[in-house]
């Protein structure tokens, strides 16, 4: 009987050990969700990182052969940028979130910002003018449904992100004019409203602009924004197709990113918009980088960069 | 009397509809089927369900089973393609395909694309050799983006039998939700 009640206090302890280690094994090999995606690291002076904006996702160049080295390549892991020149990007994988927000610095990416709910949320850049960011914050049930839709100011003092406090709704893009934020907001039947917000207030009350905004970038240069008309960019008396990537510069200059249709790879195409004057581009595109008043467009075998005046203009190309 | 007559008709008829159908194998559901001949050829497909209930998003791979030689070049039909099955509005798809295979001695691979050949070094042992990835996106509201081409190897004495794969990634935007979406398939 002793025995009997031995060796079932043996069995049980034995099975007790058994199953703790079981667990500990489990959670071990849990996926230990670092700070968000992987990101190419540079191992030589020649090799920076930039971003491929058609792509989203960040390229590992090397300046000395002119070649793309490794990218951010596990899958839905994407890079976001801000349709204005800025250093600043949003990472994050389209299943799992795990968002953060990053710097390019001197061709090296700095973390700024862990979302504190990486399960949860999600945060895309929408306006800057280098001195105010603004973000999209996404906030998801865990079945991937959305809850809310805010727009965060990032502090650079206190490091964090802060919601304004009457801004809700299916934001989609954002535009800064002067401090004033204007973003879309798509209503359930699918038409685009135009809103505006004092952006140096979070405790603004948005003003509805406009009911019947167009599908489409929200751009804005020179104190006003961009309308888009049967999938073209109007400015004054020019227009110039809308493309999968397009970016606009305080003064005027427009790039647009877009698959080049004999190549199949991505062009380049940079114009001013004051005139639609096409000041440059490229070909075979694997990723950019901002310059002073200018743009390097690293490219499979040569680097393009495309310079402009302070006040918009042609500068010089170099090739 | 008539009506059990007229159901016999019935039965018979959808037997002979039956009969007289070509039996189809299961692969050949694939849209990515080309017209005409039947071609004996590989394919696969994966599917990511969209996060939220938007929907799946599919990357269908299919390339010819065997491979036409003429003189020294061996060539197959290859055809990728990017599905979004779902209610919303897509803003962009993409298909994005590359090859690859081990050869040696200098012998090269395309896709039929500008720019897409890539060769090995003049060496006799085998190396894995990869075409540049290339895309097609639609950007006009379709939900479905597709290409096709002629794979081309030679010479090919120098390309290892059974060595060839094809890979197409798919990506989707869709309007309305700031998140990209990709999905993978090879064969």
């Amino acid at each position: 009987m002793k025995r009997v009640r031995r060796w079932e206090t043996r069995t049980s302890v034995s099975l007790a050990v058994f199953g703790a280690l079981l667990i500990m094994t489990a959670c071990g090999s849990q996926p230990a969700y670092q700070n968000s995606v992987v990101i190419p690291r540079p191992s030589n002076n020649h090799e920076n990182v930039i971003e491929d904006p058609v792509d989203q996702r960040f390229v590992l160049y090397d300046e000395e052969n002119k070649a793309a080295v490794s990218w951010t390549n596990v899958p839905n892991e994407f890079v976001y940028n801000f349709a204005t020149p800025s250093d600043v990007y949003t990472v994050g994988n389209s299943l799992t979130n795990h968002f953060s927000i990053v710097r390019l610095v001197n061709g090296k990416v700095q973390t700024l910002d862990v979302l504190p709910d990486q399960a949860h949320e999600a945060v895309f850049p929408l306006a800057t003018n280098g001195r105010m960011m603004f973000f999209l914050l996404v906030h998801y049930r865990d079945d991937g449904t959305e809850v809310w839709r805010h727009i965060v100011r990032w502090d650079d003092h206190s490091k964090a992100l802060s919601p304004f406090e009457y801004v809700d709704g299916a934001i989609e893009q954002g535009a800064l004019v002067g401090t004033d934020l204007y973003y879309t907001v798509i209503r359930p039947d699918r038409s685009v409203w135009l809103y505006r917000v004092d952006g140096t207030r979070l405790d603004a009350r948005p003003t509805l602009v406009s009911t019947r905004w167009a599908d489409g970038p929200l751009l804005s240069c020179e104190g006003d924004l961009l309308t888009v008309k049967g999938h073209r960019l109007m400015f004054g008396s020019h227009s110039l197709p809308v493309r999968a990537v397009n970016l606009v510069t305080p003064n005027g200059i427009l790039v647009q990113f877009d698959e080049d249709e004999n190549s199949l790879t991505t062009r380049a195409d940079v114009y001013e918009l004051r005139d639609g004057r096409r000041i440059g581009g490229a070909i075979n595109v694997e990723g950019f980088q901002w310059v002073q008043n200018g743009i390097q467009l690293d490219c499979k075998g040569h680097i393009e960069t495309v310079f402009w005046s302070e006040t918009g203009g042609i500068g010089e190309i170099h090739g | 009397m008539k009506l059990e007559w007229m159901v016999r008709m019935f039965v018979v008829a959808g037997l002979g509809l039956v009969a007289v159908c070509p039996v189809v194998a299961a692969d050949d559901n694939s849209s990515l089927q080309p017209l005409g001949t039947y071609v004996p050829h590989t394919n696969t497909s994966q599917t990511l369900t969209l996060p939220g209930g938007e929907g799946t998003l599919t990357a269908n791979v299919w390339r010819s089973f065997y491979a036409s030689q003429t003189g020294n070049a061996l060539t197959w039909e290859w055809q990728v393609s990017a599905v979004y099955a779902g209610s919303r509005s897509v803003e962009w798809i993409r298909t994005q395909w590359y090859s690859q295979a081990d050869l040696r001695n200098g012998a090269s691979i395309s896709m039929g694309i500008s720019g897409d050949s890539a060769s090995a070094s003049y060496s006799s042992s085998w190396q894995t050799v990869r075409t540049p990835t290339k895309y097609w996106t639609n950007n006009n509201g379709a939900k479905e983006s597709d290409y096709r081409g002629n794979l081309v190897i030679g010479p090919a004495v120098d390309y290892r039998q059974g060595s060839i794969v094809t890979v197409n990634t798919a990506s989707v935007k869709l309007a309305g939700d700031p998140k990209t979406y990709t999905i993978s398939a090879g064969v």
